[in-house]
């Protein structure tokens, strides 16, 4: 049931993966603290790659909320990458693909840094 | 996943019944519940999960913000298999709300807010929902799933 969170470095992006459901509870504030973690280590390119979440709630939702609004106001920035059918059609139900930069692949993702 | 024993089931083919404390892992218990529930009544996979995501999130409003997480509240979840569809009540014993009093979390000021879009995804993963108080106080929400005709 809980979230695995794991980083590397591609191309001076900072890539994570998120691995099991991003919901209410520690699973979302795992997200909260990891993202809040690479900020304040100064890292400034963020990819969260979804390809291996399988379910994301309301609260999950608001943890991405959060973690791009945190993102943001340290002068990052912060893509989604992998989205699977069921996530992409949560972001449209709830008009965050309007909020979110979201990429089809990582390696998408990776390269918009750079254009 | 293991059931708390302060957790009263009652289980038949067509009808489930759960008394769940006011604790997040009821959300948890009732998603689970209501996905096997679903898949045994022959719900399309799909729709197994989109049932049992509204109940979660139905379930963690009546415990969070009905019942406030008062471990001497009950969060009340009935569902019955019906002619037009799966009917799903989930009922709190808070101080209930009014539902139109809730901000639109699809406008831009709330867009942004890192909570209040669990009744938007009921809304839209069911077929059909009312949401008013109980009679015997605190707030019901109502929920129909119809069965595709995949399934």
């Amino acid at each position: 049931m809980a979230l695995k969170l794991t980083n590397r470095e591609v191309d001076g992006v900072t890539v994570v993966e998120l691995d099991g459901r991003i919901v209410l509870g520690e699973e979302s504030s795992a997200l909260r603290e990891k993202v809040k973690g690479l900020l304040a280590e100064g890292k400034k390119k963020l990819v969260l790659d979804l390809k291996n979440v399988g379910m994301i709630d309301s609260s999950g939702l608001g943890a991405l909320v959060a973690a791009h609004s945190t993102a943001t106001t340290a002068g990052a920035s912060l893509r989604l990458s992998n989205l699977s059918e069921r996530s992409n059609q949560l972001l449209q139900i709830t008009k965050l693909l309007t909020v979110f930069d979201v990429s089809k692949t990582e390696a998408d993702a990776v390269r918009s840094f750079s254009k | 996943m293991s059931e708390a024993s302060n957790h009263d089931v009652k289980s038949e083919l067509r009808r489930l019944e759960l008394t769940l404390e006011s604790k997040l892992e009821s959300a948890d218990l009732a998603e689970s519940r209501m996905i096997d529930f679903a898949a045994k009544a022959n719900y399309a996979k799909e729709q197994c999960e989109e049932i049992g995501l509204a109940v979660r999130e139905s379930v963690a409003n009546a415990v969070l913000h009905g019942n406030r997480s008062d471990l001497n509240k009950k969060v009340f979840l009935t569902a019955e298999i019906q002619a037009h569809g799966l009917v799903i009540r989930v009922r709190d014993e808070g101080e209930g709300f009014v539902p139109e009093s809730l901000p639109n979390p699809l406008e831009p000021p709330h867009l942004h807010r890192e909570s209040g879009r669990g009744l938007l995804l009921v809304k839209a993963l069911m077929d059909e929902v009312i949401v008013r108080r109980a009679t015997s106080g605190g707030m019901e929400l109502t929920m129909t799933k119809h069965r595709s005709k995949r399934a």
